[in-house]
């Protein structure tokens, strides 16, 4: 019963496909950055780690939302500068705006940034350190 | 078979060409002539079609003693069925972590295999059929589940010969599965069971392994056990790696170290290699092949580091003692994965 509600519970919740991507391909090697291959490659590519990883149906979902964005989602020209191009390289400028909408505090940016630059954001550590705190203060 | 061909006559076609390169150089501290022992080239060929199939393979180029050699690591088609996969073709071991998942070189932590995996008593790929699905059980938690059947053994010199079988003259089949237990995202704990027959003789592998990864810690091993009619078995590993990211100047540093150890019950003390086991293809640069079990365990220590000139790149260095059949050796390895 405790499992059905769990899987239950899980139905609705979607994975964040960042952090399916840094969990499951990074477990064994060092993560590309989603820049570094087209849409074409990704496709054939996150499919080999679907099996290479043995990720379950609703992971592989997310991971390819993450690695292919749809069209539609596709870069907003309204992005403060500051986040060009270390966000967007990788980021379609609706999903940056929704993270920064999400009210995230300084300690938490902080986080994600340095995981970012695991991937090959180009953000020295003291620039991370700026963004952080300035996007902590753009949180509605 | 109807919907794969609807599938994919309506579906977008997507091909990458992956892969990975390396080259070795081992320089014995005693004095002995250093030598380059490795090169290799592995191409990985992706062809997917549409949401449900994919077309895999991995060939294997490198020199050997009889000049060029070229071997077919895996080839599988993997269509996904019902949230799961189904593969079909030569596929590498799943049992474990190290053979599936670790042992290219520009993934695995050090210039060459942990100790049980140069001893020649594991299988290292199958032709067969290998299912795989995962469940989610609880918000960061997940099962993965891994099972095949393969062509099985033939019998070797002194025992069963571990080479991948094309083809298969009997009903007795290999049979194996892997239960993975994701306790968090960063935790993983697996056990592996791999049973086949040869002739009248029967080997089972049983392997244990986890995995503690963070994005900065990555601390792994496996402990396996491999019976047969006439010897037995049983190795472990663990390696230990840091990257050092969180330093500015040495974010690109990963110090590695590894244990190793391996103990058997091998007939007349022959090297089981001479059972026509097979290893890895093109492997001397991973230190395959060159170890021969005697009466006493043997082990290693390996202690060194990875220096990425990219994420892709790494140059690793190791010093390794291994007990008895080598002197020490500073072993060091480019590798390059694309």
């Amino acid at each position: 019963m405790l499992l059905a509600l769990t899987l239950l519970s899980l139905a609705g919740d979607p994975l964040d496909g960042a952090a399916v991507y840094a969990d499951n391909c990074g477990r064994c090697h060092n993560p590309r950055t989603p820049a570094d291959l087209d849409d074409g490659a990704w496709r054939a590519v996150s499919f080999h780690m679907r099996v290479k990883a043995n990720l379950t149906p609703q992971e592989f979902e997310a991971l390819e939302l993450f690695l292919i964005p749809p069209a539609q989602q596709s870069p907003s020209t309204n992005l403060d500068p500051r986040l060009v191009p270390a966000c967007t390289r990788c980021h379609d400028g609706a999903r940056i705006e929704e993270a920064i909408g999400a009210g995230r505090d300084e300690a938490t940016w902080a986080l994600t940034l340095d995981r970012m630059r695991r991937y090959g954001a180009a953000l020295s550590a003291e620039e991370a350190e700026e963004l952080a705190t300035w996007l902590a203060e753009q949180s509605p | 078979m109807l919907f794969l061909v609807t599938a994919a006559l309506a579906s977008e076609t997507s091909f990458h060409a992956a892969g990975y390169g390396f080259a070795g150089l081992d320089v014995p501290v005693d004095g002995d002539p250093a030598a380059f022992t490795s090169v290799g080239f592995n191409p990985i060929f992706l062809w997917r079609e549409g949401d449900r199939i994919l077309v895999e393979s991995e060939l294997a180029f490198g020199e050997g003693e009889e000049g060029l050699e070229v071997m077919l690591e895996y080839a599988t088609l993997d269509v996904e069925v019902g949230g799961g996969v189904l593969s079909a073709g030569k596929f590498l071991f799943p049992g474990g972590q190290f053979v599936s998942r670790l042992h290219p070189s520009w993934i695995n932590k050090l210039p060459d295999f942990p100790l049980p995996y140069r001893v020649g008593a594991l299988p290292m790929a199958h032709v067969g059929l290998m299912g795989q699905r995962a469940f989610h059980v609880g918000p960061r938690q997940r099962l993965a589940l891994t099972a095949w059947v393969d062509n099985g053994l033939t019998v070797g010199l002194n025992g069963p010969s571990l080479g991948a079988q094309v083809g298969d003259q009997d009903w007795d089949k290999g049979v194996g599965g892997r239960l993975g237990v994701f306790v968090l995202p960063e935790l993983e704990l697996g056990a592996s069971v791999y049973t086949a027959g040869y002739e009248e003789g029967r080997y089972l592998l049983s392997i244990g392994d986890a995995a503690l990864t963070n994005g900065d810690l990555d601390l792994r091993g496996e402990y396996v056990d491999a019976r047969w009619d006439e010897g037995s078995f049983q190795g472990a590993w663990v390696t230990a790696a840091w990257r050092l990211h969180r330093l500015e100047r040495l974010s690109w540093l990963e110090p590695v170290a590894r244990v190793g150890l391996a103990t058997g019950d091998v007939p007349g003390g022959a090297p089981m290699e001479m059972n026509g086991v097979q290893v890895l293809p093109l492997s001397a640069g991973h230190g395959s092949a060159d170890i021969t079990l005697g009466e006493d365990p043997i082990y290693e220590i390996c202690a060194g580091a990875s220096a990425y000139l990219r994420e892709n790149v790494a140059l690793r260095g190791a010093y390794v003692h291994h007990a008895e059949s080598w002197a020490p050796t500073v072993r060091l390895s480019l590798a390059f994965g694309y």
